[in-house]
């Protein structure tokens, strides 16, 4: 018959839907990654413990950078390698004297 | 006896490329950044750097991490690589596939120097256009080196 349509059996539909789900890419980005970062109240200890070790650091360590990633989940820290491959952002905190963040900007490294 | 055979070398490299450019599949480059390449970079001066006024945190916070740094501190560089385009031409034969090209590519670098109150005490741009020709064989391959360093003073 023409117009007959092979159905598949319920376990193989759940089957073709667990394998098509694992070629979603799971986000890396975390929401709330770097909204502890304020102005005159965050420390350089806050941000070691909350980012880890800066891709660079200037002035002795008063200035740190890290380099950063956007997806649908947020912002991800990408490793230092030479170049910016996969870096879309650097984040840059420059501290006081007492290690309390001064200022900072987040600047996009790569155009968007 | 070793130029006659640097000689020969470069007929049989002369005779591959002849081969790929008239037998090969053209395949156009786009125009691009290097994928390592910060963006960020504008082809125009900097007008809020300002000598003796700026600081290195200024310099940072508006540009972002820079590409080198002099070991002790005197000077940030800056720079980007990009494509203004070019044409590979690829061979495929017996499973395996060659390709040789060129392309169009722009090195810009910026270098702020800074004094030892961490304030920008010059700025030297260089902007340099060249060619940059690769050669590819099955899985290995060539280019030729960048004409400017970005990440450096060299």
């Amino acid at each position: 018959m023409g117009g007959e349509v092979t159905r598949l059996p319920r376990s193989a539909s759940a089957l073709v839907l667990v394998l098509l789900g694992a070629c979603a890419s799971t986000p890396f980005g975390q929401p709330d990654l770097l909204t502890f970062i304020e102005d005159g109240q965050t420390t350089r200890e806050q941000v070691f413990l909350a980012l880890g070790e800066p891709s660079a650091t200037y002035e002795d360590g008063r200035i740190l950078t890290f380099r950063l990633a956007r997806d649908e989940g947020g912002y991800f820290l990408v490793e230092k390698a030479p170049g910016f491959r996969s870096v879309k952002y650097s984040l840059v905190l420059a501290f006081d004297d007492a290690g309390l963040l001064r200022r900072h900007s987040l600047v996009a490294i790569k155009a968007p | 006896m070793v130029a006659r055979h640097a000689l020969g070398v470069l007929r049989c490299g002369a005779l591959l490329a002849a081969t790929l450019v008239l037998a090969g599949c053209p395949i156009p480059l786009p125009a691009r950044y290097e994928s390592s390449s910060r963006e960020n970079l504008p082809a125009e001066p900097l007008d809020w750097v300002m000598v003796g006024v700026t600081t290195r945190e200024e310099v940072l916070l508006k540009l972002g991490e820079a590409d080198g740094e002099a070991p002790d501190g005197s000077w940030l560089a800056y720079g980007s690589v990009y494509s203004k385009g070019g044409v590979l031409f690829v061979l495929f034969a017996g499973g395996g596939a060659a390709g040789a090209g060129g392309e169009r590519v722009e090195y810009r670098r910026l270098i702020i120097s800074i004094d030892d109150r961490d304030v920008v005490s010059a700025i030297d741009t260089v902007t340099r256009d060249c060619w940059v020709s690769m050669v590819g064989m099955g899985s290995s391959g060539a280019q030729s080196p960048p004409c400017l360093k970005v990440d450096s003073r060299e």
